[in-house]
């Protein structure tokens, strides 16, 4: 019997290994008790060494919005929602996942399935830029090109009739609307095109301090409060090769978001940060990071961030960010959005840093 | 006689609010929709600027370019803008201002397009 079950539970094992789901049981403790390969590949750091299993969940599975493991989840037999994941390498991963309760079992007393989620934002993107030499992005610019003439014509006549009317009037106001309305327009073309026309970057050696100081120079006639946004000393002339317009315009929409963010401008603050756990022979990484004290994102949207054309706010395009996510991207470099403890967004460029 | 501008526009409602704004503001304007127009106004007439749209009818979408580059040869005194709704966000700008004295890119508010027209003639007179 014993050879039996033993040969049982072999079998059992080798199952859960082949499944492409993650599959690991929580004990009584709060230790993770069995890990399937799926979950170990996910988890485990190979470079360190470091194995999860007989670890406490809550220092291997970091993730936003956290595991419902109150006791009082446990009255509940199964979760399903979506997650996302830092890894003990620093990636951040979304995950689908169900947590199964198993009360009165020591041994396992959750089980919890989950898989990665793709993720979409680099799909879009990718699907975006890779077109950018072909068809799509020939396309693109003769729509452009055509929706122009039409506003430039619309734009046109809301200035004569604003010429026209006598100040206070209604006439006066309605061109005003329309005028702004064109603006809005515009604004949205010109992301458009941004966004469509990527074009490969322009290298050149240019310091943080430098891409910082364009970046608020070109926000500054869009909101006024960019003078206020605190620029912190610390390795400010550490440098990057990359191109200046693109990576500065990168950082201004990452600004602007902050600003928009319902945050004091004050509290928006950009910083290089070096690259904490560079392991040895990488090239080093240098993050540029933009903080805020806004309203934040909701854990469930952060990975859509930046999706083309999601945006919470109406005169926004919805294109800024994912402008900003193509041309770090195009660069070799990545760009994330995480929450803040206490409140707020932190976005976080990261790239090959070169030697200064 | 006043300052007489030469606008060269195939969008005639694109045209209009430009013509009716830059006579307002007192210019003499003249409107061609094709290059051969513009040429033949050329002939006949000197203005002290002209403002073309780079892609005019024809057939390789720089007749404007085309316009102004002649304009250059037979009247090195006339002002140049070249006007373009091109969605590039960083197209060949030097080339372009080789044969013109100005890019302005579409749409524009028109009092910016007045005082760009207004710096440029006043910076040809002696």
């Amino acid at each position: 019997v014993t050879a039996a079950r033993s040969e049982r539970d072999r079998l059992a094992g080798r199952v859960l290994d082949r499944l492409p789901a993650g599959v690991l049981a929580i004990d009584d403790a709060g230790r993770i008790a069995y890990t399937n390969r799926s979950a170990r590949e996910l988890l485990d750091n190979d470079a360190a060494a470091t194995r999860c299993e007989g670890q406490p969940i809550g220092d291997w599975f970091r993730c936003d919005p956290p595991l419902p493991l109150a006791s009082r989840d446990l009255e509940q037999p199964e979760r399903r929602f979506t997650t996302t994941l830092r890894t003990v390498d620093d990636r951040t991963v979304g995950l689908g996942l169900s947590v199964t309760s198993l009360p009165g079992d020591a041994a396992i007393e959750r089980l919890l399935i989950f898989r990665e989620i793709p993720d979409t934002n680099a799909q879009m993107v990718e699907a975006i830029l890779g077109s950018s030499s072909g068809a799509l992005a020939s396309l693109a610019g003769e729509f452009i090109h055509r929706l122009r003439n039409p506003l430039t014509a619309i734009r046109g006549l809301a200035d004569l009739l604003a010429l026209e009317s006598a100040p206070d009037s209604p006439t006066s106001e309605y061109a005003a609307r329309l005028l702004g309305a064109a603006d809005r327009i515009e604004r949205f073309i010109r992301d458009f095109a941004r966004l469509s026309g990527i074009e490969p970057p322009r290298r050149e050696h240019i310091s943080v301090r430098e891409l910082a100081r364009i970046a608020i120079a070109s926000i500054r006639d869009r909101d006024q409060r960019a003078g206020q946004i605190v620029v912190q000393e610390e390795n400010l002339d550490r440098t990057l090769h990359c191109d200046r317009e693109q990576f500065s315009q990168a950082l201004s929409e990452l600004l602007l978001n902050a600003l928009e963010s319902g945050s004091p401008a004050a509290e928006v603050s950009v910083r290089a940060a070096l690259g904490s756990a560079t392991p040895p022979g990488r090239t080093s990484r240098i993050g540029i990071e933009v903080a805020d004290r806004g309203t934040g994102v909701a854990a469930a949207d952060i990975r859509r961030t930046f999706e083309p054309f999601y945006s919470t706010k109406a005169e926004r395009s919805g294109l800024g960010l994912s402008i900003a996510y193509g041309y770090v991207h195009h660069h070799g470099g990545s760009l994330e959005l995480t929450r803040r403890e206490g409140g707020g967004t932190l976005a976080r460029i990261d790239l090959a840093e070169v030697a200064s | 006689m006043g300052t007489r501008i030469l606008v060269v526009e195939d969008d005639d409602s694109v045209a209009f609010p430009l013509q009716v704004f830059l006579e307002r503001s007192g210019y003499d304007v003249d409107l061609a929709a094709d290059k051969a127009r513009a040429e033949e106004l050329l002939a006949g007439t000197r203005y002290a600027l002209v403002l073309a749209d780079l892609r005019l009818r024809g057939a390789h979408n720089r007749e404007g370019l085309e316009l102004l580059a002649r304009v250059r040869i037979v009247s090195p005194g006339t002002r140049t803008i070249l006007l373009t709704a091109a969605a590039d966000e960083r197209p060949d700008g030097e080339a372009f201002l080789r044969e013109a004295d100005l890019l302005i890119r579409k749409p524009q508010p028109l009092p910016v397009i007045l005082t760009e027209i207004r710096r440029l003639i006043a910076e040809a007179q002696p």
